[in-house]
């Protein structure tokens, strides 16, 4: 790998986000740096309630900091409206969330073009059955949501993270509600996607194995990274959370 | 993005049925009282009924004012009332160039069968005319009447007239194709008619276009005149239409009923959008998350209320068109409009209705939309809530606003249109209300919700978390309550103080009437003076008469009576001057006409009179404005001069007992009258004006109110099946069906609580603006407050809340949201 000479898609600097009244705040994140470089996949790790969703929602551009700076490509996202926001996250990042993930009345198929279309490109079906293919839900098409199996659900929020080609993908527990070979199966095309065409993916988990597929871990706790590792295994990742989680 | 709309729309239409509902309801309520009210408007471009051969009628003015180009805005004569052509103006059209024939048409009071005036023979000429039996009048006593009818020539018929009944010889039977009349002498024409004359109508000579003809009329009247010059169809123009009344009557109430609807559909339409979008808040939030702008996310809620707008739009239209002439003949069968009222299909109505549907849905929706673009894309995350809908300051402005406009408004209540402002109170209150009612939910929640179980806490929570969502659903409630309250309780209260009001005013012992559908006989008046024990007498006619004010020509209403005997049968609040001088060229007005005018006894009172004649009157006597008064008093001898028909509607008599009714009432029954006790006349006056005014109210109201019960079950389905996912997680913890009803139960009460509130609120402010209005002019006000119709309307909004709240729960929630 080569983090030092490609430029990072996302930075963050000294992110952080408050929620609550401010006589009582709630420091969900609390000045977190981190950068995030093409062809790269990291896994975000941390206990129940540190901050992970916070810091991809921050990073990705769904939710705004209370301070601090995120960076995509270059452009300071505290600087775009909402507009322009929408369309720089529409042209640039995909998203798959931990649940609620897709419309309950547009069809696998329209769910998955649903960015193309608002971005006003007419999807070409192959394209759209190709993404679905993909994520192995070709015969689910016309099915809506309600028709579909928790894991076929997230794999159509899967193909619809990555139908715009974005340059980085923000995965919510992808994993978390699939078996383990569907599970399996979503891993492995995050890893094609960052090792065939260079994206970056940052994927929150709290599945040792799941965060071993990444090249690195970032380790979150009350809000603030708390340590990471290259080349991760199950073992060493299982190590570092039964730590930071007794603490 | 109208794409989007359009797929989002076709796959779950089902959860548009809400708002499809309500717009069309409401669409087809406008669209069918907007073509009946284009019914009730008709007549202006029907055929003449009396002038149908091709003539030029001059005929006098329809309406006050001092020009013959009378504005749009200035009222039209009284029903029933024409206006007159001076003598002086024959000679001057008889030499017009390019008439062959000149016919002075004059049409005085006189009732016999079907026919209810008589015409100089001469008028034959004016319509198809051939005579079918006997021979034209030919002395005074000989009449020609029209078939069919029973009687030949040489029977003596008794025909009704101004001084009274008259025998009269059939000297003829003509089938004419003109509405029915009788055809006398120039002579008895003239005397019938009082010397006045209904028109100068000018036959063409062949060859002569009308209006060339017209035009020639025109000149040689001068500029100056306020005489109309008609031809074509613009001669009914110068008939007197019997349905008139009752047109005017229909069009006032089928308007406030097109009003009120357009008001409530408009109301409950855009409420819908705004609730059903904010119900949607997590899909939004979604399509944001998705890569939609905010740009975007707006364009599909306009988009999608758009085409339901359209669809429903279409659907109401139809649906009202259908709907019109169903209440066309129903205001028919209740006499509320003329008995051959009709409906024809014209093409605005419909058109209006869809208009409003779709304008009122655009609306609504892009208020939601705002807020719904507004929506972030985290939100798509957090559990699904439709938002608390807190007390802005936005909502108290505008309430502020709706409770201002009732000030100016209300005082209108106590003036001869009254019904419809109240109503208007009643629909401004009821619009502070709804700003007003995002207060109520959580102390009325806390209140019904006392208890220390799971759901109690529950359904305390759920108050708390989703104001929103009661406050939505609470409004149709509100509408409906306060609507029936406010209207029902208003006019009860008005028309008992009016009546308690006109009681007070009168201290005549006995009155009469007529018996039959002849009109009273002035002679009646004179008779009853001479009945032993009557020590006074006084004839009432009740009409409108115009004055101007800043160049605005007004109604203003009018008694031709006698005023010294008024003096002694009216409790009168003299300030200046005396009634005993109300005799001839002279007027009695009230504080508010005396200081618009500053007039003081003495002065010289210009006004039109009900033939839209100008008169200058000497102001002889001011007095305060009370209630059960007219305007202004007129002497009886200018009733003989102005009045089409000028007989009285009454006669009041002071007489020693009311017991000495009978010795009148002897007197009278020769003449077709009949003497009543006052009080008793007045008791049966009251309930024939209570049955209507509860008809009216009926006509008004009934179809609207059956509107928003509908809506309250509308937004509590689409409110409740919103829960769905939140109900099936409750289940799936463990709740019972049963405690998942109790819960929805609770929820229910409250919408109905919060809403039965409101509806107080507004019927109780309803009551304090009356009292203000009315109680500037009479000493009491008489608070009615009709319990049980009352009771129903809230009992039955408590049972549909409730209905339609806990029904979606009894099919088991589905598995997958
Ligand atoms: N909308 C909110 N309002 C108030 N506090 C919030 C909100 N969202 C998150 N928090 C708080 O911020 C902190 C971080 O939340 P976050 O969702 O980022 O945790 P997480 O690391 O994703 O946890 P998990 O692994 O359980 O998903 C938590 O303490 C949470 O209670
Ligand atoms: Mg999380």
């Amino acid at each position: 790998m080569t983090e030092h000479t490609t430029p990072p898609v996302v930075r963050l600097r000294e992110l952080t986000r408050t929620y609550g009244p401010a006589d009582a705040p709630v420091h969900a994140l609390d000045g977190v740096s981190l950068d995030l470089a093409e062809g790269t996949w990291t896994a975000v790790m941390g206990p129940s309630g540190s901050g992970k969703s916070t810091l991809l929602h921050c990073a990705a551009g769904l939710d705004r900091p209370t301070s601090g700076d995120v960076l995509i490509g270059g452009v300071r996202l505290g600087d775009l409206d909402e507009t322009r926001l929408t369309r720089l996250r529409r042209d640039r990042v995909g998203f798959v969330f931990q649940s609620f993930n897709l419309l309950p009345s547009l069809t696998a198929e329209m769910n998955a073009a649903l960015p193309l279309l608002l971005a006003r490109r007419r999807p070409r079906r192959a394209e759209v059955r190709d993404a679905l293919a993909a994520v192995g839900l070709a015969d689910r098409a016309t099915h809506r949501p309600a028709e579909l199996s928790g894991g076929q659900r997230q794999r159509v929020a899967i193909a619809r993270a990555l139908i715009t080609e974005p340059q980085v993908v923000f995965a919510d527990e992808p994993t978390g509600a699939l078996d383990s070979t569907s599970g399996r199966e979503v891993l492995e095309l995050l890893r094609a996607l960052v090792d065939e065409r260079k994206r970056a993916v940052v994927m929150v988990t709290h599945d040792p194995v799941a965060a071993s597929y990444a090249d690195r871990v970032v380790f979150l706790r009350d809000g603030r990274v708390a340590g990471e590792q290259g080349q991760p295994t199950p073992r060493r990742i299982a190590e570092r959370m039964t730590e930071l989680e007794r603490r | 993005m109208t794409a989007l709309a359009c797929y989002t729309f076709r796959a779950r239409w089902i959860g548009f049925a809400g708002s499809l509902a309500a717009v069309a309801l409401g669409v087809a309520l406008f669209t069918a009282a907007g073509l009946t009210l284009a019914a009730a408007m008709r007549g202006s471009d029907e055929p003449p009924r009396w002038y149908i051969s091709p003539s030029v009628v001059v005929a006098g003015p329809d309406g006050a004012g001092s020009t013959p180009h009378r504005s749009a805005t200035d009222p039209p004569l009284p029903p029933g009332e024409r206006g007159f052509v001076p003598a002086a103006t024959v000679p001057t059209l008889s030499t017009v160039d390019g008439a062959s024939t000149v016919i002075v048409d004059r049409a005085g009071y006189a009732r016999y069968g079907p026919a209810g005036e008589a015409h100089p023979w001469a008028a034959g000429a004016l319509h198809p005319v051939r005579m079918r039996d006997g021979a034209p009048p030919t002395r005074d006593d000989h009449v020609v009447v029209t078939s069919p009818s029973d009687r030949r020539p040489g029977d003596v018929i008794t025909v009704a007239t101004v001084s009274g009944p008259e025998p009269f010889t059939v000297s003829g039977v003509v089938d004419s194709a003109a509405a029915p009349a009788l055809y006398v002498t120039d002579a008895t024409a003239a005397r019938l008619a009082r010397d006045r004359i209904a028109a100068v109508v000018l036959l063409p000579r062949p060859g002569t276009d009308p209006h060339t003809l017209a035009e020639r009329a025109r000149a040689a009247l001068g500029d100056a005149t306020p005489l109309r010059v008609l031809t074509g169809s613009d001669r009914r123009g110068a008939e007197l239409d019997p349905d008139a009344g009752l047109e005017i009557a229909a069009v006032s109430l089928v308007g406030t009923t097109a009003g009120v609807a357009g008001v409530v559909a408009a109301v409950v339409v855009s409420g819908t959008f705004a609730f059903t979008v904010a119900q949607r808040r997590r899909e939004f939030a979604l399509l944001r998350a998705a890569g939609a702008t905010p740009g975007q996310v707006r364009a599909v809620v306009v988009a999608e209320a758009a085409l339901v707008g359209s669809v429903a739009g279409v659907a109401g239209a139809v649906l009202g068109t259908v709907l019109a002439p169903v209440f066309a003949a129903w205001l028919a069968r209740h006499g509320m409009a003329p008995s051959d009222f009709a409906v024809r299909p014209v093409w605005w109505a419909p058109a209006a209705g869809f208009a409003l549907g779709l304008v009122v849905a655009l609306a609504g929706a892009s208020v939601a939309a705002r807020r719904a673009a507004r929506t972030a894309p985290v939100d798509a995350l957090r559990e699904a809530s439709t938002g608390r809908s807190a007390m802005t300051v936005t909502r108290c402005v505008a309430a502020a606003f709706c409770l201002g406009g009732v000030v100016p408004i209300a005082r209108l209540m106590a003036g001869p249109a009254g019904a419809a402002y109240l109503l208007l109170v009643v629909l401004l209150l009821i619009m502070a209300g709804a700003m007003l009612l995002p207060a109520l939910p959580i102390p009325v929640g806390t209140l019904l919700t006392v208890g220390r179980g799971a759901i109690a806490a529950l359904a305390r929570a759920d108050v708390l978390a989703e104001r929103r969502r009661y406050v939505s659903t609470a409004v149709p409630v509100l509408i409906t309550i306060g609507l029936a309250g406010g209207a029902l309780v208003g006019t009860a209260t008005i028309s008992a103080t009016e009546a308690a009001a006109l009681r007070h005013r009168l201290t005549a012992s006995v009155v009469v009437t007529a018996a039959g559908a002849a009109a009273l006989p002035v002679s009646a008046v004179e008779r009853t003076r001479a009945v032993p024990g009557v020590a006074a007498a006084m004839p009432v006619k009740t009409t409108t008469v115009f004055d101007s004010v800043g160049g605005r020509v007004r109604e203003v209403s009018a008694w031709y009576t006698d005023g010294p005997a008024a003096a002694t049968l009216i409790r009168l609040p003299v300030a200046a001057g005396t009634f005993a001088e109300l005799t001839d060229d002279s007027v009695a007005v009230n504080a508010a006409l005396a200081a618009a005018h500053g007039w003081r006894p003495g002065a010289r009172a210009r006004l039109w009179l009900n033939d839209g004649a100008v008169a200058e009157l000497r102001v002889v006597a001011v007095f305060a404005d009370r209630l059960g008064l007219p305007e202004l008093f007129l002497p009886w001898s200018l009733a003989a001069a102005h009045s089409t028909t000028p007989t009285p509607d009454a006669i009041y008599l002071a007489v020693g007992s009311p017991a000495d009714h009978r010795a009148v009432d002897a007197a009278v029954t020769a003449l077709g009258g009949t003497a009543l006790p006052t009080a008793q006349y007045l008791t049966t006056l009251d309930s024939e004006f209570d049955r209507l005014n509860r008809l009216a109210l009926l006509t008004v109201l009934g179809a609207t109110l059956v509107y928003t019960a509908i809506s309250i079950a509308n937004t509590q389905l689409i409110a409740t099946t919103g829960r769905r996912r939140e109900l099936a997680t409750l289940r799936r913890i463990g709740a019972t069906r049963g405690q998942v009803r109790w819960l929805l139960w609770r929820g229910a009460l409250t919408v109905w609580s919060v809403g039965v509130a409101c509806g107080g609120l507004v019927t109780v402010g309803t009551l304090i603006a009356i009292h203000a209005a009315l109680g500037r002019s009479t000493d009491a006000v008489s608070t009615r407050v009709p319990v049980l119709p009352l009771l129903a309307v809230v009992v039955c909004c408590g049972a549909i809340t409730v209905a339609a709240g806990v029904a979606p729960a009894w099919r088991p929630p589905g598995r997958r949201p």
